[in-house]
């Protein structure tokens, strides 16, 4: 199962983000499941983000789940992660999108930058993904890369 | 949510990326009648698109409510044409793929996002 979270660059520090991926690994184990997940993060260039006409200061993160997963497991797991992230970014609650996203649907919104590139962006893209996240986990300890290649 | 992501081979510049975030935001309101507070727009550069596309607009968009096939057509040609527009790209060069996720799974300002339709109501209690 994954989880992507993306976020503003230079809005949280490492320290930061690593209890972010702590609090939402565990509250997954504890409201979903304790299969295994990867957290990627993606970094959003500052000026490349708009949220209500201004400059975004939003975090959105999706997680995946199985399909037919229950509403109250859901909404208890989504009230945990937005109380944790707004006590650790010290975000309003406005500035949080949260979902969890069965499987079929999640794998549609992954795969939707992969089916509008050609088979060259595509190569293109699966480099820069690989480098950047080996890079990030290496030298953050997290999975972590930029939209722009 | 929504969730607007446009990936263009080359950067565009500042201005046009606040002027593109702004048509995009506008149109998404105007058809769907969603609130502008929920609409997000990410810009991303150095994509090669399939089919010689300069522009490939995907959004992640609840489904369900008022969305009906009629409406999601207008909110992608509407999307298409604006884009293409304010980019300066002809409107077959703009691909606007628009995916549905059920309203019910996402959160915003702590509270599960309203029926598309039903945002009128939820606004006021998130106000309370």
């Amino acid at each position: 199962m994954k989880i992507l979270a993306t976020v503003q660059e230079g809005q949280f520090n490492n320290d930061q983000i690593k209890a972010l991926e702590a609090t939402l690994r565990r509250n997954y184990a504890e409201h979903v499941s304790t299969v295994r997940i990867t957290v990627i993060w993606c970094v959003i260039p500052s000026g490349q983000a708009f949220t209500n006409y201004q400059p975004s200061q939003s975090s959105l993160i999706s997680m995946e789940c199985d399909g037919g997963f229950p509403q109250d497991g859901r909404v208890k797991l989504l009230h945990a992660c937005e109380h944790d992230w707004t006590t650790i970014t010290g975000q309003n609650p406005d500035q949080v999108m949260l979902s969890l996203i069965e499987a079929d649907v999640f794998n549609d919104v992954l795969d939707g930058n992969r089916v509008r590139l050609s088979k060259a962006g595509n190569l293109k893209l699966q480099w820069h993904m690989l480098t950047s996240l080996l890079r990030s986990k290496l030298g953050k300890g997290y999975l972590s890369f930029r939209p722009n290649l | 949510m929504p969730l607007y992501t446009l990936a263009s081979r080359k950067p565009l510049s500042a201005a046009v990326r606040k002027e593109v975030a702004d048509l995009v935001t506008d149109a998404h309101c105007q058809v769907t009648g969603a609130p502008a507070q929920f609409v997000n727009v990410v810009f991303m550069h150095g994509h090669d698109l399939r089919d010689g596309n300069l522009v490939g607009v995907i959004g992640n968009v609840r489904s369900g409510g008022n969305r009906s096939d009629d409406v999601l057509k207008r909110l992608r040609e509407r999307l298409q044409a604006d884009v293409a527009a304010k980019a300066n790209v002809a409107v077959d060069k703009v691909s606007v793929r628009l995916i549905g996720v059920p309203s019910r799974w996402v959160m915003e300002g702590g509270e599960i996002m309203p029926e598309p339709g039903a945002e009128a109501a939820w606004l006021e209690r998130a106000k309370a």
